[in-house]
């Protein structure tokens, strides 16, 4: 009778000392080790989490003792830390049996490996406006980018800056011009030294953002994937053939993709008029390449006075530095860009008859219906070849800080009206949505020689709802969040975060910190 | 007889809050890791959630009606002020030095949310003061506003050394970077009663991430 | 047992019949009084009859008879009034189903707590090391998620859920969380391919799980003993780890 009574109070007994001490090694695990990599004692703030944990002696826990964690650290781009936690528990009816006392024991594992992260931010016209607490949004993203860089490791993790308006550009690292290989010698890429305290570090650039222009999301995403993909090869040739890191971009945007980029004149889908003047139409070696504003939303079906266009990318240009363009929008810049077939302030574009280049042009008089004799589709492959066909706009779902909005992607894609906004848009959100999934396909590996490892990139999204509303339906796909309509478990599960204020905001950029620096196996 | 009665009593009893009390851990365990992995984004002031808890907690007593049940489970995260987080809310002079920053070296609440009968147990870390003058406002999701918690008093924690697993060194917590939170998860629930074996019996258990 | 070539009812106290011969007396017992089947504990005791019969005249000139034996006093247990004869064996009686039914109780309720808490140890086990499980993991093992945390609750539970029947009463299911902003209820992902997507939830439970009773449950002299089983269940969840390497699901709930 005695041993059955034994069976059950001291079994479960054990049982519950087993427990405790499973939870307190696990607290310890994931309390340090997000701690890894950092300049903390890992060792000796995993030893503090389990004993805050599990408090021993006659007034602690059922009488337990001989508590002993074994802590073990293991370094490298990958890190470990592992716990091993024995007690003794005292037992009550066994004893009369002769047993007094037994060992329990648990133990948890936690790892966690150096981030590589590029920060896309929008810097558009509406970040400009009023924070609703006495400040800009733009003010506010700025100190809140540079808390979240802050809490990364210099020396160990590394990050990067893009910004974008219409168009997008590098902003740390700081070298010009700007390199669109993806090979091991390409210069540029985040690094090790984004806090390093100098005038051009991370920081710094963050702070020199000014805000104005468009929206040029998909573009913005792709070239922190192209930088990625330098930084991925380079550490890679660094390391004998292995990259250990993981690979992030973290994206915010206060409203709707409102620019495309496009190359006009690509074999492969040619959107010249052949009855048009321009003296490229048929020719690609000197590619007309640049992008396209969209104004709105509301995005009106005609009103070609409404699309602004082409622009010469800032990430082609070769004459500005990289702290200028954190400064300095599309508006402030009269150089046009260098590419080949290259606009020229005030003339149009290659023989063209309403193709402009820069904003002090004639954008009022672009695409309009006389403006037809040189573009004959709105483009199916933008600038960078992502494709900007198909439905996925249907998808879109606007919600502004009060709640769900009306969306302006109506109707459908019709990429023979050249002059209207609203098929612009629709093949922007198209754009914008088909870049996220090549990125988290890593789609550029064929074009990466001698490498074999997709390098899996996630793809955090914070979306502002103050400034208008932005589009739900199309970040968390961006993000592949487990709630997207598009959801892909072979690709890497992101995080969407809306913010309707200002505090949001702040609480966002901190849960996407948390995330990259929580452990990931 | 005499042996036998009070044994039976006290197995059945004993025997009943012990089996209670590891659910109560396990809870905690549980409902503090989720939270620990999922922070803020998982928000746990929705009701799909709550349900998930209140069905790992349903032994206990668990409810998702506030005020219901007899179990509750408590979830904190907790957050030392020091001069970053002063400066993220405006409140440094010139040279960085904290200025009005009242929470200053102290740790403070920024999330709080309370699931079940919060009768049966207040946390062993404080709460934040919700009430009188100058009250710390909750959001609905758990949240607390940045300004609050820098500097509203009412938002201090009860989180001294020895309980908290960071070595308090003349205002630099030691090894915990700037920003990042505790997350404390504290379960309690009310045991079965047996006069005059178990009186008043109360299960609790926390833990730490 | 009957005196020899006497037919007795039962419950009767022996004849002692003059003449030589052995009495056998039947004693009473608790049996006789609480039902209708007998349950005799005979004592024997063969005595040399001595019987006599005597003649007396009372102090009225009456004559009597007595019946007197010869056996010294000195053989026989102290003489005790009939009505107390028997009273620690009623006594024993009376109290020995209550203690019986008791013992059963402590066993029962020991041996419950006993189930319940493996139960709760086991999901908890699975679930903790089933939200770890990579898919290198799996492939070695020539496995999937779902199976494999079976496994461990089957190894966790000390016997008691093993065989198919107990692997039909565990259950994994996997939910996705709701949107940010929702109010919905999670969603029961457990029969899609990427139900066990990283950060979603897993459940293990055990349904329908019965013990019996190692001992039958006794309430009143009237009724049978109770045997039937009890029904225990045990829940636990957590979030799956989240990493780029996640198995198959397998075959969930």
């Amino acid at each position: 009778m005695v041993p059955l009574v034994g069976l059950a109070i001291d079994a479960t007994i054990v049982r519950i000392a087993q427990a405790k001490l499973s939870a307190a090694a696990d607290g310890a695990a994931l309390g340090a080790g997000r701690l890894l990599g950092t300049t903390a004692n890992t060792q000796e703030i995993a030893t503090e989490f389990v004993n805050a944990n599990f408090q021993t002696g006659s007034s602690g826990f059922w009488g337990v003792t001989n508590f002993t964690p074994t802590v073990t650290i293991t370094l490298g781009t990958t890190k470990t830390i592992a716990l091993n936690v024995t007690a003794t528990v005292p037992l009550y009816f066994m004893r009369i049996i002769g047993k007094s006392s037994t060992v329990v024991s648990a133990s948890a594992t936690a790892t966690r490996r150096d981030s590589r992260i590029v920060m896309v931010i929008d810097r558009s016209g509406s970040m400009s406006g009023s924070d609703g607490a006495g400040s800009t949004v733009i003010a506010d993203v700025i100190s809140y980018a540079q808390g979240f860089a802050e809490k990364f490791t210099e020396g160990a993790d590394e990050l990067g800056l893009v910004v974008y308006d219409g168009s997008a550009v590098v902003g740390y690292p700081t070298v010009r011009p700007w390199d669109s290989t993806t090979t091991k010698t390409s210069t540029g890429g985040p690094d090790t030294s984004f806090y390093s305290g100098a005038g051009a570090d991370m920081i710094h650039q963050i702070a020199a953002i000014k805000a104005a222009g468009f929206t040029g999301m998909a573009e913005g995403l792709w070239v922190a994937y192209i930088e990625l993909q330098k930084a991925h090869m380079r550490d890679m040739a660094a390391g004998g053939g292995v990259d250990d890191r993981t690979n992030s971009i973290v994206l915010f945007t206060d409203g709707l993709p409102t620019a495309v980029t496009v190359h006009l004149n690509n074999t492969l889908d040619n959107s010249i008029l052949s009855t048009s003047a321009c003296t490229y139409k048929a020719n690609d070696t000197q590619k007309m390449i640049g992008w396209v504003g969209i104004l709105g939303p509301p995005f009106t079906t005609g009103g070609g006075s409404n699309i602004s266009g082409v622009y010469g990318r800032a990430s082609s240009d070769t004459t500005q530095t990289a702290a200028w363009w954190m400064a300095n929008s599309w508006i402030n810049n009269t150089q046009g860009d260098s590419e080949p077939g290259a606009p020229v302030p005030n003339t149009p574009e290659g023989g063209c008859n309403n193709i402009y280049s820069d904003y002090s042009g004639k954008p009022s008089s672009n695409f309009q219906t006389s403006g037809k004799t040189d573009l004959k589709q709105v483009p199916n492959i933008d600038g960078w070849g992502n494709s900007m066909d198909g439905t996925a706009y249907t998808n879109s779902a606007v919600y502004d800080s009060s709640g769900s909005v009306a969306t302006p992607y109506t109707g459908a894609l019709d990429h023979t009206q050249v002059t209207n906004p609203s098929d612009w848009a629709l093949a922007s959100w198209n754009e914008t949505d088909t870049t996220a999934n090549n990125i988290r396909n890593d789609s550029n590996l064929v074009n990466r020689a001698g490498d074999t490892e997709n390098i899996m990139p996630t793809i955090y999204t914070i979306g502002y709802e103050g400034d208008g509303g932005v589009d739900q339906g199309l970040l968390l796909r961006i993000a592949n969040d487990k709630s997207s309509s598009s959801y892909n478990g072979s690709q890497a599960t992101g995080m969407y975060i809306p913010a309707s204020n200002t505090s949001a905001l702040a609480t966002a950029f901190t849960t996407v910190a948390s995330a990259i620096l929580r452990l990931s196996k | 007889m005499l042996v036998l009665v009070p044994m039976l009593l006290g197995t059945i009893g004993t025997g009943l809050n012990l089996v209670m009390e590891l659910q109560t851990i396990e809870l905690a365990r549980d409902a503090g890791h989720m939270y620990a992995r999922a922070g803020p984004a998982a928000d746990f002031s929705q009701p799909g959630y709550q349900t998930l808890l209140a069905s790992i907690g349903s032994t206990l007593g668990l409810s998702t009606t506030a005020g219901k049940g007899s179990a509750v489970l408590i979830l904190s995260q907790v957050l030392y002020v020091d001069k970053g987080i002063c400066a993220s809310d405006g409140k440094v002079d010139g040279s960085g030095n904290p200025l009005g920053c009242t929470n200053y070296g102290d740790w403070v609440f920024t999330q709080r949310l309370t699931i079940g009968n919060s009768s049966v147990k207040t946390s062993n870390y404080g709460s934040p003061v919700v009430t009188g003058k100058t009250p710390v406002t909750i959001a609905s999701n758990g949240g607390i506003s940045l300004s609050d918690q820098v500097t509203n008093v009412g938002d201090v924690a009860t989180f001294g050394v020895g309980i908290n697993p960071y070595k308090d060194v003349s205002g630099v917590v030691s090894g915990l970077p700037s920003g990042q939170t505790i997350f404390i998860a504290e379960a309690a629930a009310n045991g079965y009663a047996m006069p005059p074996i178990v009186n008043n019996p109360l299960m609790y258990s926390y833990s730490m991430f | 047992m009957y005196p020899d070539g006497v037919a007795q009812a039962p419950g009767r106290a022996g004849k002692a019949e003059v003449g030589s011969g052995s009495v056998s007396i039947a004693a009473l017992t608790f049996g006789d009084l609480m039902d209708s089947t007998p349950h005799w504990y005979p004592v024997e005791r063969k005595l040399p009859m001595n019987l006599s019969l005597t003649t007396a005249t009372n102090e009225r000139g009456l004559e009597t008879k007595h019946l007197h034996d010869s056996i010294p006093r000195a053989s026989y247990a102290p003489r005790r009034s009939r009505r107390r004869k028997g009273a620690e064996t009623v006594e024993f009686a009376l109290t020995f189903l209550p203690f019986v039914a008791m013992l059963f109780l402590l066993v029962d309720s020991a041996w419950a707590i006993f189930a319940k808490s493996t139960l709760e140890y086991a999901v908890r086990a699975g679930v903790r090391q089933g939200i770890t499980i990579t898919g290198t993991q799996a492939t070695a093992a020539g496995s999937n998620q779902t199976a494999m945390v079976k496994a461990i609750v089957q190894s966790n539970a000390l016997g008691l859920l093993s065989g198919a029947t107990g692997l039909s009463e565990i259950k994994v299911n996997y939910f996705l969380p709701p949107a940010p902003g929702s109010n919905g209820a999670m969603t029961d992902v457990s029969t899609q391919t990427n139900g066990n997507a990283p950060l979603n939830v897993m459940q293990v439970s055990v349904q329908g799980y019965s013990i019996a009773s190692p001992v039958p449950r006794m309430f009143s002299w009237k009724t049978k003993g109770d045997g039937s089983a009890m029904a225990i269940g045990a829940v636990a969840a957590d979030l799956i780890e989240p990493g780029s390497d996640s198995p198959p699901i397998g075959t969930a709930p």
